[in-house]
């Protein structure tokens, strides 16, 4: 962790935020990940008492132009996941892009959420893990962007 | 300072990056492979164990007269569980399909409202619709529809108006059936269905039950229900009769069949006439 023994604060947030971040994004990229496997898989699941998997990976909206939805997920965590681990290592201009790409994906997810609660009428926690997952990333950056604002004061 | 220079164009993020991506495209691989025959299925199944003959036995008849295809006489009688709006459920109503094809009145067939509330907003409505018009003795029609254009209203919002425009299809007296949607009658019938559900425990639908014993989901194909229904049949036969082998195949259901004229007036007169398909 030599990144961490950087001494100006503004870095240290940084750092802090972007390793943070790093394994977030890394529980988003597992999530997606097991969507996107589950839907190249086909098995056929049945319907449980508490989740409604089966409805929405099986809906309209589990595709887009013949692509997972879920590997929008894997690539956006990837890139997330890689930005952040970048920033950790010292590429500190990289946290904007990250913070870019975090504005992006919290639209996609507001959509999905919006998809399953009002279109589909079914949610799938595991679609729920990932809404989470980006939420927390968008968190993460502007949290660290307001505590850089204000120590650069 | 050294260090940081050093770290910010060190190959190590790239390093990790490139593993992560390996490992991403590995899991995603292993997983699309491994999980095929069963994967989710089987924690599925495990949680359905403690299902036996017992508890099937003690639980609540769910409505009455059950609707049923077959023979109301059979000594196998299969009962699925089923919800509306839930796309493995879809599925199973082709394969229950070809099973009473291919059975006929050598079974009943029984068919049961399990409508997962808490996940398919619509499957009540569903439910309840399709009882709505078994009170006009159109029950499975209204059935076959709902499973078969089961992506078109799940996805609506005004899903009731798309009921009522089968409802219309099937020849349904309209204000009957739009006063049924919202009565008693039908959704006391859809309760009772659910509560027999609760009583056999009931975790996941569609659940095919062979003659009190609950099937694992990844048995519950073609092959595996005619695998459980032939074994019952052999069971259940007298054995005294040389052609007991014979019960065992699909060409044993004219003697059944005579039995299902009498039993007709048993059940209620609207639903005689459906079942009977």
């Amino acid at each position: 962790m030599e990144a961490s023994e950087i001494k100006q604060p503004v870095k240290q947030t940084a750092t802090k935020s972007s390793v943070l971040a790093a394994v977030v994004a890394l529980i988003g990229l597992a999530d997606s990940a097991y969507l996107t496997a589950k839907h190249f898989n086909g098995t056929k699941v049945p319907c449980s008492i508490v989740s409604g998997c089966e409805t929405v990976l099986t809906s309209s909206y589990a595709e887009f132009y013949g692509i997972p939805t879920a590997a929008f997920g894997v690539l956006a965590y990837l890139l997330a996941f890689s930005l952040a681990l970048l920033t950790a290592f010292g590429s500190r201009g990289l946290w904007n892009l990250f913070g870019a790409l975090t504005v992006i994906m919290t639209a996609f997810t507001l959509w999905l959420i919006y998809l399953q609660a009002f279109v589909i009428g079914a949610f799938c926690q595991f679609c729920l893990i990932s809404a989470a997952t980006t939420i927390t990333l968008f968190t993460i950056y502007v949290i660290s962007r307001l505590a850089g604002a204000k120590i650069s004061q | 300072m050294e260090n940081e220079n050093k770290s910010g164009k060190s190959a190590a993020p790239f390093i990790i990056i490139g593993l992560i991506i390996l490992a991403t495209i590995a899991g995603i691989w292993w997983i699309s492979q491994s999980g095929a025959p069963g994967g989710e299925t089987n924690t599925n199944s495990a949680e359905s164990t403690p299902r036996t003959e017992d508890t099937y036995a003690k639980a609540p008849a769910g409505a009455v007269p059950e609707h049923f295809k077959g023979s109301q006489t059979a000594t196998v009688v299969v009962e699925e569980f089923a919800d509306f709006q839930c796309p493995a459920c879809r599925d199973m109503h082709k394969t229950v399909n070809e099973i009473n094809a291919a059975y006929g009145s050598q079974i009943k067939f029984v068919f049961r409202n399990y409508p997962l509330i808490q996940t398919h907003p619509k499957a009540y409505d569903a439910a309840v619709a399709a009882e709505a018009a078994g009170l006009q003795g159109k029950f499975w029609e209204m059935q076959n529809l709902l499973f078969t254009n089961q992506e078109k209203w799940s996805t609506e919002p005004n899903h009731r108006s798309i009921f009522a425009e089968y409802a219309k299809t099937i020849g349904l007296d309209m204000d009957k059936f739009s006063q049924d949607s919202l009565g008693i009658n039908a959704k006391s019938r859809v309760d009772a269905d659910m509560q027999r559900g609760n009583g056999v425990g009931i975790r996941s639908t569609p659940t095919i039950f062979v003659n009190g014993k609950p099937l694992a989901f990844e048995q519950s194909t073609v092959e595996g229900i005619k695998a459980a229904i032939d074994a019952e049949l052999k069971r259940t036969a007298p054995k005294t009769e040389e052609n007991s082998d014979a019960a065992g195949n699909n060409n044993a259901g004219s003697g059944d069949e005579k039995k299902d004229e009498p039993s007709a007036g048993n059940t209620s007169n609207s639903e005689s006439n459906s079942e009977k398909k």
